[in-house]
């Protein structure tokens, strides 16, 4: 279960040359999050400005907006990876997410050796993760690729590395961002099915998608957040609908 | 584990073998595609430790053997204490990717360096115990050295957690540790000793914290003990850097996502 209440995340930003062009625009409405001058001067972000979040179990949401709109950051304090600065958040379960699908890849090891380190930092089990292992060789498809060095790869290739690493273990609670569209098409068919099942088998799931028909697929309920607010709220053909008629 | 939970030094104990994981992971990939991997751990102290004493030996005829030894048991226990110190302030900001991706409790950071600069010593001290063998040292106090680590460690690890933490912050930590510790090289006794000073400045090396975190783990490598000052000054201070370590943690750990 996840439960968010009045949350909201200020993240501070650090400028040298530009900051006195910025602090004079403070205020104004800009794309990508609300810009202010907190305490002496300091430039903020508000990336999350007061949301308010209920997924019970077996619930499956997703979120929609526009670029900067605080997708992510809302994502990533479901996770437990952003702080929040106001408010109360309560996940309850083995969160799995997936945000930076690269982070931890070392290019100048094999594709196997990166399966193991990387798993380490998605279930910290060392029996689970050699049990699973030929399952992620095979389903990354890299023939006797998995032991050349990562950095030989195709772009393409390393995406089927990561993306079949991340989608190997599933957990009570999904949360992500649409950025498993990676590969070729077969590639792209594969990891829908594989992600399919690993969303059934959750407890709740939580997604932000710009794809309406991805998230009509996967989800019974979306949320439209906008300039870090919750909206609108419903079913996903209202939301979505409400949502092109405003982006019109 | 949650970022909105309170931050602690203290690693929660299903994560530790995963931080020897990452210590030693980070170990190989250093020594990765190298002849000789992580034999480069005992070489480049042993250049170190040689030139040294090949420079002092010729400068200063002091009797090699037993110079030898100090000079080993003393570059040892400042690489321990100065690397560890050196990359505090970079230990968060050089794993901003991670840290941005996965839920991963802050402390194993810090932990993970203070695990790499005690492989990198104890790799260091099994040759220094070939050396002390070899030139007729005497290993009946090298026990004592277990006590030793245990208090290096406990001052240690909060300064790294405390330095990373302000190094993420304050991006100007990170250069002005460096020279700093370059400093305290010079002026701590360790390629020269105590007794080398004159009378009159000695209360300077006494007031110098590095001069008895050094003593604790050079004594016992020597074959003799730690004077009782140095024991009680470095005890005083891993109980200060530890309560203080984990209030400042505590207090500034929240925002580190935000600062990387």
């Amino acid at each position: 279960m996840i439960r968010l209440q009045d949350v909201h995340v200020s993240i501070p930003v650090f400028l040298n040359e530009y900051s006195r062009a910025i602090r004079t625009s403070l205020g104004e409405r800009m794309f990508g999050g609300r810009l202010s001058a907190g305490r002496g001067g300091k430039v903020c972000v508000h990336a999350l400005r007061g949301i308010s979040l209920e997924v019970r179990a077996g619930e499956r949401v997703g979120l929609l907006g526009r670029n900067g709109a605080g997708k992510t950051t809302l994502l990533r304090v479901i996770a437990g990876i952003v702080p929040v600065s106001n408010g109360m958040v309560e996940v309850d379960g083995d969160v799995r997410s997936f945000f930076n699908l690269g982070a931890g890849l070392d290019p100048t090891r094999s594709g196997l050796g990166n399966i193991q380190s990387m798993s380490m930092f998605y279930v910290r089990d060392r029996k689970r993760i050699d049990e699973t292992t030929p399952a992620i060789v095979e389903f990354a498809e890299l023939g006797d690729f998995i032991h050349m060095p990562v950095y030989t790869y195709s772009a393409g290739m390393q995406a089927r590395l990561m993306v079949a690493v991340a989608t190997a273990y599933g957990g009570d609670i999904m949360v992500f961002d649409e950025m498993l569209g990676a590969g070729d098409a077969s590639f792209i068919g594969k990891v829908e099915k594989r992600l399919g099942a690993m969303l059934c088998a959750a407890r709740c799931v939580v997604v932000a998608s710009h794809s309406a028909a991805l998230l009509k697929s996967l989800c019974d309920r979306a949320l439209w957040i906008d300039d870090g607010r919750v909206r609108a709220e419903g079913t996903v053909d209202n939301v979505n609908a409400e949502y092109e008629r405003a982006m019109r | 584990m949650s970022r909105n939970a309170a931050h602690s030094l203290r690693v929660p104990s299903d994560w530790i073998g995963f931080v020897c994981y990452l210590a030693i992971d980070s170990i190989r990939r250093q020594y990765a595609r190298t002849k000789l991997g992580p034999l480069w751990l005992i070489l480049t102290q042993f250049v170190m430790i040689a030139g040294i004493a090949f420079v002092f030996f010729s400068i200063f005829k002091r009797p090699l053997g037993q110079f030898v030894l100090f000079i080993s048991a003393s570059i040892l226990a400042w690489n321990l204490i100065s690397v560890s110190i050196t990359t505090a302030p970079t230990v968060f900001t050089g794993q901003s990717s991670l840290i941005q991706s996965f839920p991963l409790p802050f402390s194993i950071f810090p932990l993970q360096t203070m695990l790499n600069s005690l492989i990198v010593f104890l790799h260091g001290l099994a040759i220094h115990i070939v050396l002390m063998l070899a030139l007729g040292g005497s290993l009946k106090t090298l026990p004592f050295l277990v006590l030793s680590l245990l208090v290096i460690v406990a001052i240690i690890y909060p300064a790294i957690a405390a330095l990373g933490i302000l190094g993420a912050r304050y991006r100007d930590l990170a250069p002005m540790v460096g020279s700093i510790m370059y400093m305290a090289f010079l002026i701590t006794p360790i390629i020269w000793d105590r007794i080398d000073i004159g009378g009159g400045m000695i209360w300077i090396v006494d007031l110098n914290p590095f001069y008895h975190m050094i003593e604790v783990v050079r004594r016992p490598m020597l074959g003799t003990l730690p004077s009782t000052r140095s024991m009680v000054v470095t005890l005083a201070m891993a109980g200060i850097a530890l309560a203080a370590g984990e209030m400042f943690f505590r207090r500034y750990a929240r925002p580190l996502p935000f600062w990387i």
